[in-house]
């Protein structure tokens, strides 16, 4: 099948500009997939206007920072400076839920959340909240910027310092973890270096340290000797061999291939073919990851079959995109907590390589763990939660009135209609079924058509393509 | 199968919950043969206490009330008690009176499964009750429906009792009362009683005339339980040898599991007057032929002789107990088994090492019984760094046997651990004369180092140490150091009050919100981050929090042991 697809493709149509057309029309199919590959999801009104503007402007829009953004911003600043304060780590990992839930820039922290399982460093051995959301700062910061500025402020992040032991890289004594990293995981990948080549770049990091919660280089600790990396000899520092990993050809295409899967798909193995224009790109405007990113929103592949439903969502992507969807705003405390069950912690990924996401987010223990949050959050009666993702109130928002348009509805919400016609029946039949349920005699006429459509909206999440990014 | 059991246990308990004066027909329909007994026995007094709390200026002004009040499950009961209003024709407080006005009681028996409960809702208003058994069973009915476990209602004859069951929930009635169990087989030993044959009953029992004196009348709900059950149990008659495997246990625990080994049956209940409301827990079993394995914690002759707990301004909690290490090592004998006594002495001769040559048996010998803990938050002064977070300051006074010799060892082994300290974090010493005490304390230098261990943690400590009299002082922060010198020196010369209490725990809301207002950078994040707020809204809801404290008082904690009965009593005071 992968094979199959590799050879359908065409690399120069794959990376052409998406002019929608009559066999592929702009539709709420393909704005709901742009806004759960770019935004976690997009609540009705979202999508009311993507389906208006176009697949262009919308992209154009979610690049761009609001108006609103800055003060936003400055808020969740001051927030994290207090959290830092008290070493909190379940307030940190409810802080950056509560960015994804209300921020003004879905697309910023969608691709920060990239960035954290890119440079996967987890607070399990940092054990440092302050270090911890500095660092994310930083993710934040070059998200959509320079990769190669942010490959820079990385190295001398004083999370990564401590994760990976640039720290403890002493003169005589260099501590290999971060070069072996450095090119392994976060810009080459393996084949494209040698065990000599992180020998000698380890040496270029030695008298890398931390003082006063910042990098500090020690002159005294490093060893200022010639070293050979990719077969160029010099007096490297750290900064150098950043530099050099940066030069090396197969960067681009190994941060194209990390992107690709990101945005386009986890099941279609991309041929070097395939990626060399998205390499390309980011080649030219070096290292800038919104313009490889707009390259990859606006693309004919990405509006393709290719790309549609072909990765699964992870759970911080399967509850922030039900919660923006039904415009809720629950504890994000209580979701920061509910969301170690379903397999996410953030700032605790597993290893230095990060979740290993796709069907691996899925086994019968978080596929029911999913569903229970689903139903935790929307029916209003679980203690933690309330009523503040409430279904009924974007059903009353957006003025659907009988059974028919609640199911139009929220098929269109979360599935773009894009379901089994078997499944609409099954969710049909509930609800003409349960118009006849016998119902507490207590319940007022408003109780029973409330609770009907909180349950249908569990049911239309609980479907296995709700699963699906 | 066992939610609905439950559902409709609580769901048929929480729809009747109130009376006008204590009766004892409910008692007469529980059968003798139940292990525990919970009576709210004046529901109606109990129901308007809640309601007023639940309703009062300070609690409707708490962040989330007005959310709380308006969740799905709130709204539902108020529903479904409007709904038995419109049904039974009168507004809820008279259904209270009307339909739970004789009492409600929960009995049942132990078991590792749920074991046979029984609730009897004794109402005043016999066709009332009928009617409103119907409703709730309707309801019953429909709501497990609903939940996709329908149940159809069935009709049993048990010892001639007519028995309706719903699922695992079965129910009768009798005149007035209405009485729902989870077993079938519980209307057996119910029957006779409902036919007048009340002798075996559990009012008319013999345990129950031994307790009953201990729960006063004005008691708004009361609970009994029977210990003698689990004593028959082989690891519960384990938890009580001495000497055994459980040697810290009873270290630490031996006082209650003395108490729990002496006595029958534990009574406990709860009094309210005006703004005060007391929890008292009772054991019929006193200081008097107290065992070993309780002489830690209970002196020989009864008499606690406690000093009053520590109070300063800002006081978080405070504690004044009896604890005895003496006597364990004086009885250590009988205390440990060869092998724990072996390791115990191999450890002793051990800790002359880091003793600076005394053993810890000389040490923990030469304390007296007596000694007090507290919290507190004072003013600080000793720093100007800015700390991550406020953590309150502590101390503990021991009394000390042999005051003069021990003082001067405690201080040396002290000032030696200080010195170690400063290895890993480098302090000052300082010396404060206080009307012929000396205080002496270590300040955490201000440094890059210390600054950076966990956001300037170390800067909430000024260890510090000093010795009143027979009062040995260890306190985390040289501020409360001044303060409790200069509160033992006046302590000095009070005479001691000999009386039986063997601890007392104090612990201020107050105190509490003191300690809340110097971390309320932490409460608004937690707001912020749970409701969804600006900064602005949040603080303000800290603030109403930290208000509400202040609000309810104090909360104490009171054991005392008399020669034949022992009781804890818990106070809580609101202020107004």
């Amino acid at each position: 099948m992968v094979l199959q697809q590799r050879a359908a493709l065409d690399p120069r149509w794959a990376w052409q500009t998406y002019r929608p057309d009559l066999k592929r029309p702009w539709n709420l199919k393909w704005a709901g997939h742009l806004y759960r590959r770019a935004a976690f999801a997009a609540n009705w009104q979202e999508l009311q206007q993507a389906v208006r503007d176009g697949p262009e402007a919308t992209v154009q829009r979610l690049l761009q920072p609001s108006p609103d953004q800055a003060a936003f911003d400055r808020q969740m600043d001051e927030l994290a400076e207090s959290i830092a304060k008290a070493n909190n780590q379940l307030h940190m990992r409810a802080w950056w839920l509560a960015r994804m839930l209300r921020t003004p820039f879905p697309l910023l922290e969608k691709m920060t959340l990239f960035w954290h399982n890119h440079f996967a460093t987890s607070n399990t051995k940092v054990n440092n909240v302050g270090y911890m959301l500095q660092q994310n700062r930083t993710l934040r910061r070059y998200a959509l910027g320079s990769f190669a500025d942010m490959l820079q402020a990385i190295s001398k992040d004083p999370a990564m310092m401590v994760w990976l032991d640039t720290n403890l890289s002493k003169k005589g004594r260099p501590n290999e973890n971060y070069a072996r990293e450095l090119m392994e995981l976060f810009s080459l990948g393996i084949g494209n270096y040698t065990e000599q080549d992180i020998r000698e770049a380890a040496r270029a990091f030695t008298g890398w340290e931390i003082r006063n919660g910042q990098f500090h280089f020690n002159r005294n600790e490093h060893d200022d000797g010639e070293k050979t990396v990719f077969g160029r000899t010099g007096r490297w520092q750290g900064e150098d061999i950043v530099r050099l990993c940066l030069e090396h050809p197969a960067c681009p295409r190994f941060l194209a291939r990390k992107l690709f899967r990101y945005f386009v798909s986890e099941t279609l193995e991309p041929s070097p073919e395939l990626l060399e224009p998205l390499a390309q790109r980011i080649r030219e405007t070096n290292y800038h990851i919104g313009e490889a990113v707009r390259m990859i929103l606006t693309s004919n592949i990405f509006y393709s079959e290719h790309a549609y439903r072909c990765r699964v969502k992870s759970p911080v992507e399967f509850a922030v995109g039900l919660i923006r969807a039904l415009q809720g705003q629950p504890s994000a405390i209580a979701l920061a907590n509910a969301l170690e069950n379903v397999g996410q912690r953030l700032f605790y990924p597993p290893s230095v390589k990060g979740w290993d996401g796709g069907p691996a987010w899925l086994n019968s223990t978080t596929l029911l763990a999913r569903n229970n949050l689903a139903q935790a959050l929307t029916s209003c009666e679980d203690p933690q939660f309330g009523s503040r993702c409430d279904p009924v109130r974007v059903v009353r928002k957006y003025g659907s009135n009988n059974d028919e348009e609640v199911l139009d509805f929220f098929l269109d919400l979360f599935l773009q209609s894009d379901v089994n016609p078997e499944i609409r029946t099954r969710l049909a039949d509930y609800l003409r079924q349960s118009a006849q349920f016998r119902w507490p005699a207590y319940w007022s006429e408003r109780d029973r058509h409330e609770h009907r459509i909180r349950a249908l909206c569990y049911l239309v999440l609980s479907q296995p393509e709700f699963q699906l990014d | 199968m066992k939610l609905n059991k439950w559902l409709a246990t609580w769901l048929l308990l929480l729809c009747g919950w109130t009376a006008r004066e204590v009766s004892a027909e409910p008692l007469s329909l529980v059968p003798e043969e139940a292990d525990f007994v919970i009576t709210v026995a004046q529901p109606k007094e109990l129901v308007a206490r809640v309601w007023d709390l639940v309703h009062s200026e300070p609690v409707r002004r708490l962040p989330g009330y007005e959310e709380a009040l308006d969740q799905l499950t709130v709204r539902r009961l108020v529903q479904l008690v409007r709904y038995a209003e419109r049904e039974l024709g009168k507004p809820w407080r008279e259904l209270v009176d009307e339909l739970l006005g004789g009492g409600v009681v929960l009995a049942g028996k132990y078991a590792p499964q749920p074991g046979p409960v029984l609730l009897v809702i004794q109402g005043r208003n016999a066709p009332l009750m009928q009617r409103a058994s119907e409703l709730l069973a309707d309801v019953l009915e429909q709501e497990l429906a609903r939940r996709d476990q329908p149940h159809q209602r069935r009709e049993h004859e048990r010892s001639g009792l007519k028995v309706q069951q719903l699922g695992e929930t079965y129910w009768t009635l009798h005149g007035p009362a209405l009485l729902v169990s989870n077993r079938l087989e519980v209307f057996d030993y119910v029957a006779p009683l409902t036919q007048g044959r009340t002798e075996r009953s559990f009012a008319e029992s013999g345990k129950w005339r031994s307790a009953r004196t201990t729960v006063p009348s004005k008691a708004l709900a009361w609970a009994w339980l029977d210990l003698r059950p689990p004593k028959l149990l082989k690891e519960v008659q384990q938890l009580f040898e001495v000497p055994g495997d459980l040697a810290i246990v009873h270290i630490f625990f031996g006082r209650y599991l003395d108490l729990f080994k002496r006595s029958d049956f534990l009574t406990a209940w709860l009094t309210a007057n005006g703004a005060d409301v007391t929890v008292s827990v009772h054991a019929p079993a006193g200081w008097q032929g107290s065992g070993i394995g309780a002489r830690t914690q209970v002196p020989e002759d009864g008499k606690g002789s406690l000093r009053p707990p520590l109070q300063v301004p800002g006081v978080v909690y405070s504690s004044s107990f009896y604890f005895d290490l003496g006597a364990f090592l004086k009885h250590r004998d009988k205390f440990l088994t060869a092998q724990q006594r072996k390791g115990f002495e191999d450890f002793d001769k051990n800790t002359a090492k880091f003793l600076l040559g005394t053993r810890f048996s000389e040490l923990a010998s030469s304390l007296g019984p007596r000694h007090r803990l507290i919290v507190a938050q004072p003013d600080r002064k000793t720093y100007s760094v800015p700390t991550g977070i406020t953590i309150p300051s502590f101390a503990l006074v021991l009394e000390l046997n042999d005051s003069e010799r021990m003082g001067n060892k405690l201080a040396a082994l002290l000032r030696g651990a200080a010195f170690l300290a400063t290895f890993q974090a480098r302090m000052d010493l300082v010396e404060e004369e206080h009307h012929g005490v000396k205080l002496v304390g270590y300040r955490f230098v201000d440094n890059e180092a210390n600054r950076a261990i966990q956001n300037g943690l170390l800067f909430n400590f000024s260890p510090c140490f000093a010795q009143v009299g027979d009062q040995f002082l260890l306190c985390s922060s040289l501020e409360l150091g001044r303060q409790l010198v200069a509160r033992l020196q006046q302590e000095q010369k009070q005479p001691r009050v000999q009386d039986s209490m063997l601890f007392v725990d104090v612990i201020s809301w107050a105190g509490i919100a003191d300690l809340l207002e110097q971390n309320k950078e932490q409460l608004v994040v937690q707001y912020m981050l749970e409701r969804v707020q600006t900064p602005e809204s949040a603080q303000k809801q800290a603030d109403e929090v930290i208000r509400w404290l202040r609000h309810l008082g104090h909360l104490q904690f009171h054991f005392t042991s008399e020669a034949k009965s022992s009781r804890l009593e818990i106070h809580m005071k609101l202020t107004r």
